[in-house]
């Protein structure tokens, strides 16, 4: 994960895409955060390429507490915490007395 | 119809077509008595026309096999299932999820649990209910399955491959609310399930 092909390949060899943020820059009133826009972008595409079997195997090392909580949230976002939300919701459900819910209880 | 008598558990149209998909679908249709509303009885009965021919293992075919399960049981005589008729009836994509919030803003005192398969629509119908102030839950179908594992209807194992068979036909939306529910449950269900598919 913290490889040093990662360190490297980061780094990103642009060409053209650089030229296209410098010209940006320029002609932006007020300019723009290259880096911030990198940031954005590489969150952005990291996100996009993700399919379901991955956000499930990424929240699955998450909830193991193999992976920090800053790094899944870079790829799950707000998942995270609406995960936690339904959570909740299910505990307070199951502290109902289910029996209310047969069909024998009928009229309770 | 209109006068069908509201039981305490809600449920939308995908919510239902999960459970019907699932081993335990006969004892949960017999042995629960849950609402559902005329907006969501439509769209069932839409997943039937729309997928005549459904291709063997396709979703279409799992959405038309659950729809007709759901609506053969809503439409038996004997059936402990209600259906309410919301007015005015609300259209579109989300007609189902829509109808449940009406019916829950109107008659909010005669829910405890609303059971929705969509995360949005429950994150929607919880705000409903924050705003209302109503003693309700909004949580995913395998709430329906807990009712009758919490009720000894069915045992661990049955409770743990039903709620599993959620997760291979709905992808991240079943395993949401599936991870939730082994989480909360006192149970464990890894030696239920096959390999790779999940939790623990």
């Amino acid at each position: 994960m913290s490889g040093s092909s990662y360190d490297e390949t980061i780094q990103f060899r642009a060409g053209a895409e650089k030229e296209a943020a410098k010209l940006l820059d320029e002609v932006h009133i007020g300019g723009v955060n290259v880096s911030e826009l990198a940031r954005t972008g590489l969150v952005e595409m990291l996100r996009r390429s993700l399919d379901e079997q991955d956000e499930i195997a990424v929240y699955e090392r998450y909830s193991r507490g193999e992976i920090d909580e800053d790094v899944a949230r870079v790829l799950l976002g707000e998942k995270i915490d609406q995960m936690e939300a339904e959570k909740d919701a299910f505990e307070s459900a199951m502290e109902r007395d289910t029996s209310t819910f047969l069909a024998d209880s009928d009229g309770e | 119809m209109a006068s069908d008598p509201r039981h305490p558990l809600l449920a939308d149209t995908s919510s239902l077509i999960a459970v019907a998909n699932t081993d335990q679908w006969d004892i949960l249709a017999e042995s629960v008595a849950l609402t559902t509303t005329n907006v969501c009885k439509h769209e069932l009965q839409n997943h039937v026309n729309a997928n005549t021919y459904a291709p063997e293992g396709s979703r279409e075919q799992y959405l038309k096999r659950g729809s007709e399960r759901v609506l053969d049981h809503l439409d038996e005589d004997s059936s402990s299932w209600s259906c309410v008729t919301v007015v005015p009836r609300p259209h579109g994509p989300d007609a189902g999820e829509e109808s449940l919030k009406q019916e829950l803003s109107e008659h909010g005192d005669s829910y405890q649990v609303v059971s929705l398969l969509d995360r949005a629509a429950r994150r929607s119908i919880r705000r409903l209910v924050e705003d209302h102030g109503y003693d309700v839950d909004g949580v995913g179908p395998p709430y329906l399955l807990y009712v009758l594992f919490d009720n000894d209807l069915i045992s661990k194992a049955e409770f743990c491959k039903a709620t599993g068979q959620m997760i291979r036909t709905e992808g991240w939306t079943g395993y949401e609310v599936v991870k939730n529910a082994w989480d909360s449950i006192p149970v464990d269900c890894s030696e239920f399930l096959d390999e790779g598919v999940l939790p623990l």
